[in-house]
């Protein structure tokens, strides 16, 4: 080629490689945290409600920390793949994720994971809880949770009810429920929330035991929910009673949330716990909670990192009563 | 409906949505076109950029970039025999080959025509009929959808290339790899060896860059160049007859377009059967229905005919269950699934209700969007042309470098580079011993969605097969599945020849 | 004749392999607690049954194979695959991916890919090293700032440079 194009040539490729020598990892120096922007994993794929919730969370935060937060989606395993190389990661509080308490206390519980994960996390903030209940047809003939245990009880093995995954809170709800009252009924586990709700309206199987989503299609009338899963009674249904209620011992724990690797600063802890503390508070975050069934919360991290610690012994029982596992399948510490 | 459609043509009409419109289209396009990257990755990186732009001007980037990446996905599964989704790996069967009789720019109009017109009447059936059908796709449960995939599968029979039988082999073990993973039932561990990224399954994306783009790769490093013009891998004809399409030749695809597109859209409608098996299917009753069957798979513009309107056809189709249900048919209806609700609109029949304008306005948003990439497209193709002049070994390199960035950038994930080599020596070794690959790639696709939904049926009948024969549309399948099988049998007698 | 004998070699370790999953890889990888009372319910019925059809497949093909007459001129096959040259350049460029993948993980994908198109590049017989160089540099700046700006994907940064 010409000289001169091969000059611009050389030229450019020099400008190139000077970018590089930014781009090779030349680590700022932390004068006071953030100093730099954070990374954030993401366990789960564009456009589901974990990978909406904490980018809004991020986004309030940011404001409050004045750094921007990288938001990287790691998918797989069910959340457990971006956990994994999060403990491998320094806690210098420039690495973090978004996870569940279901990736801490349930999954490892199940099948052996990547991590300890009592030991290997700063567990810093919990922001948001899921809501679950027991829906069935609008025109069914039950009109309440106890005329729907009622017909269970006198057609054993005939009730067929749809989950979103196998171990899931609201499958295990179900068999705790089931137990408790002496029904057997079928579990026909779907793949995701939405197929297993569409299952019902179907009518292919009676009721399903649905996450979230089943909030806006209850108020839309395509639904009718019997029960839920959560703490207390939900805002948008004050008339449905709660499984603790009903005396079944079992509610929804799902927390999304927040960590980071052990051995976090805990001043650097208490930064992040304020930003998303103040990030939970605006009505963006708010906004995005109602239009995904979530509910917004405020748990700082020795409050959490106490319920999964608590946690841990009870899911273990729990999936040993059912007859899933012998015995936990990853150790905690 | 009527009013509906003119307010939507009202909202629609905004300089700010048709810049979405071209710049999604443009982008999916270029993406979609660079082998080794997808229109999955486009759609899923735009996402969250969408987050604060008004809803029309975000599902507009997002649909266009689908749209357009599908085709550009199409453009170098002709010219380089790299499929840009799975979508277009039935078109690597035909055009690859007319590609290399220097006929690739027929082929790539023919491919445009096709998808264009295809996607054009899917939009149709998506504005007149979607709340409608919605109702009967509700019908279709675990054994329908059961035997929908036993039929699909016997499609793995048109494209098993020379030797059934190793084509057979080939789709049972991408069956076998689909059960790599968690169970979708009991969601035990199988095949994972421990290995923690493989919980999910093996990654479809980059099995399909691994197995058509990299083997392909590594046969163009192989080979030594004899010539100077051997060189250039893609060649560009001179003849004007090379580069166009004819009406003639136009014509004679009709049928197979609109076969084509009617089995498209027949596959968006079902919820949960996903995308990728449309084109193939199209292209195997293509070949059924053909004169000429031979001629499949040795550069038949039928063939591209087939599996173009076959991939174009499903992506309006697909939004009925998407919307009306809430089911997406595959990874990226599913992104744009969370763009909906993110911005408050609940799939569901109340959205209809209660959004028509805004919903019409965006299925209008669908038919500029086709009428924008044949645009793009057509100039798009010019600059396609100018790849005859890169010699191979210059080019493959560099489309390996996409490959791995390709595979890596949906889930930031070394794991899934490393997938993509594995099946690309895997390809590599498949294609020397003469096993198609395109079977492997139906069945994993198929197997997951035909697993689960047969042992969900199972527990819903208690274990009994006649589950399968009392409720009518399952038998209505399972009969197609049953003549299908027949039928392969039957024509296969009369081939003799190689097995 | 040599077509023949590659082919019922190919069927056989076809059907070796599916014999070792049935029996060896399926009981040991897939993680079963409970008993079934449906075979068909249970997790391993799916791979089990694929590979046992692997292997009545594998057995068909060297059947044919050894009942077919010799290979009929009609089938080109072969020729439009590589030499033995050109598949030993193919084994040798599988080689270079394979390390390219390895090394990233440690030295990040900036280093990595100029180094192997660099290699790629002149092991395609580009005759001037500075073209081979300038190319590589160009390529790979040009993705990795196509990716991180517009994109907003990170590739890997490497190990040792964390």
């Amino acid at each position: 080629m010409t000289f001169r194009k091969k000059g611009i040539m050389v030229l450019v490729s020099a400008f190139i490689l000077a970018v590089f020598g930014l781009f090779t990892g030349i680590n700022a120096l932390a004068a006071d945290y953030p100093a730099k922007s954070v990374t954030m994993y993401i366990p789960f794929a564009a456009g589901g409600s974990m990978d909406s919730s904490s980018r809004v969370l991020a986004a309030g935060a940011e404001k409050v920390l004045g750094q921007p937060f990288v938001m990287i989606n790691k998918t797989g395993g069910g959340g457990t793949v971006a956990l994994g190389v999060l403990a491998g990661e320094k806690p210098d509080g420039y690495i973090l994720s978004a996870g569940t308490s279901t990736g801490i206390f349930r999954i490892p519980v199940q099948r052996k994971v990547p991590y300890k994960p009592l030991a290997d996390f700063t567990h810093i903030f919990a922001y948001a809880a899921v809501s679950s209940g027991v829906v069935v047809k609008p025109d069914a003939p039950w009109q309440t949770w106890q005329e729907f245990v009622d017909y269970a009880k006198q057609n054993p093995a005939k009730v067929k009810y749809s989950t979103a995954g196998a171990g899931s809170p609201m499958h295990v709800a179900m068999e705790v429920a089931g137990a408790k009252e002496g029904i057997k009924w079928i579990h026909v586990p779907y793949k995701g929330s939405m197929p297993s709700l569409t299952a019902v309206m179907g009518g292919h199987v009676e009721a399903c035991s649905s996450g979230p989503k089943f909030v806006s299609m209850v108020q839309q009338g395509q639904l009718r929910v019997l029960a839920v899963h959560t703490k207390e009674r939900m805002v948008e249904f004050p008339d449905v009673p709660t499984f603790m209620e009903l005396g079944y011992n079992y509610l929804n724990d799902t927390f999304f949330s927040v960590h980071g690797p052990a051995g976090m600063d805990p001043a650097v802890v208490k930064k992040l716990e304020d930003a998303f503390a103040k990030s939970v508070d605006t009505a963006e975050f708010k906004d995005m909670a109602k239009k995904f069934a979530l509910q917004p919360l405020q748990i700082g991290s020795a409050e959490y990192t106490k319920i999964l610690e608590d946690g841990w012994p009870k899911q273990v029982k729990i999936f040993v009563d059912l007859g899933r596992v012998k015995e936990a399948a990853t150790q905690p510490r | 409906m009527l009013d509906n459609l003119i307010s939507g043509l009202g909202i629609i009409f905004h300089w700010e949505h048709i810049l979405a419109i071209v710049v999604g289209s443009s982008l999916g396009l270029v993406v979609g076109a660079i082998p080794g990257l997808t229109a999955t990755m486009a759609v899923a990186l735009i996402l969250p950029m969408t987050f604060d732009m008004d809803f029309v001007t975000s599902i507009m980037l997002l649909v266009g970039a689908y749209k357009g990446g599908i085709f550009g996905g199409s453009i170098t599964a002709i010219l380089l025999n790299t499929p840009g989704t799975p979508a277009s790996a039935a078109t690597v069967l035909d055009g690859y080959t007319l590609t290399k009789q220097g006929k690739g720019v027929k082929a790539l109009k023919m491919a445009k025509y096709s998808s264009t017109l295809a996607d054009f009447c899917s939009d149709l059936v998506l504005i007149a009929v979607a709340a409608p059908l919605a109702t009967v796709a509700l019908k279709f449960g675990p054994p329908e959808i059961a035997m929908l995939i036993a039929f699909s599968l016997t499609i793995v029979a048109g494209v098993a290339g020379k030797s059934i039988i190793k084509g057979l082999i080939a789709g049972t073990l991408g069956l076998l790899l689909a059960t790599v993973g968690l169970d979708p039932i009991m969601t035990t561990r199988r095949l994972s060896f421990n290995i923690v990224e493989l919980d999910s399954g093996i990654s479809l994306i980059p099995l399909l860059i691994g197995l058509f783009a990299l083997s392909e790769v590594l046969f163009q490093l192989g080979k030594k160049s004899e010539t100077y013009d051997d060189q250039f891998v893609i060649k560009h004809s001179t003849h004007p007859a090379d580069n166009r399409v004819s009406w003639i030749e136009f014509k004679r695809s009709l049928r197979t377009i609109i076969r084509g597109t009617a089995i498209g859209t027949g596959i968006g409608i079902i919820p949960g059967i996903g995308t990728g098996i449309a084109s193939f299917m199209s292209y195997a009753q293509a070949k059924r229905a053909s004169k000429t069957p031979e001629k499949f798979g040795r550069g038949s513009l039928e063939g591209i005919a087939a599996s173009e309107s076959g991939n174009s056809a499903v992506v309006g189709a697909t939004f009925i269950p998407l919307l009306t249900m809430g089911i997406p048919g595959d990874i990226i209806t599913a992104v744009i699934m969370g763009a909906f609700m993110i911005q408050g609109f609940i799939p569901g029949p109340l959205l209809f209700q209660d959004h028509s304008q805004i919903i019409y306005a965006i299925f209008i948003g669908f038919i500029i969007c086709d009428i924008v990439y044949f645009i793009i497209g057509t100039i798009a193709m010019k600059y396609a042309a100018y790849l005859s002049k890169v010699p191979r070994g210059v080019l493959f390199p560099i489309v390996l470098v996409f490959c791995v960035v390709g595979s890596y950038a949906i889930q930031h994930s070394l794991f899934d580079i490393g997938i993509m080599v594995f099946f690309g020596i895997v390809g590599f070794f498949m294609i020397k011993f003469g096993f198609a690959t395109a079977p492997l790639l139906i069945a994993f696709i198929l197997s997951p969605i035909g697993e689960a939904a047969l042992r969900q049926s199972l527990l819903m009948s208690g274990g009994s097969l006649m589950i399968f024969v009392t409720r009518p549309i399952a038998l209505g399948f399972l009969s197609l599945t049953l003549i299908s099988i027949f039928g392969i049998m039957r024509s296969h007698r009369k081939r003799q020849g190689v097995y | 004749m040599q077509y023949r004998k590659r082919e019922v070699l190919t069927a056989v370790s076809i059907l070796v392999a599916a014999l070792a999953i049935i029996f060896y890889v399926i009981p040991n990888f897939i993680d079963m607690e409970e008993e079934f009372e449906l075979a068909s319910l249970s997790p391993a019925f799916f791979p089990n049954l694929a590979a046992w059809i692997i292997a009545a497949l594998a057995g068909l093909l060297a059947i044919s194979a050894l009942w077919q007459p010799k290979k009929s001129a009609t089938d080109n096959s072969d020729e439009e695959w590589l030499s033995r040259a050109e598949e030993l350049n193919a084994y040798k460029a599988a080689l270079v991916i394979v390390g390219y993948v390895l090394a990233m993980k440690y030295i990040g994908f900036l280093i990595a890919t100029v180094l192997v198109l660099a290699v790629l590049l002149v092991l395609q017989d580009i005759k001037k090293p500075l073209h081979a160089g300038l190319i590589s540099i160009l390529v790979t700046g040009g993705v990795f700032l196509f990716f991180y700006f517009i994109m907003q994907v990170h590739l890997p940064k490497g190990l040792i440079f964390e």
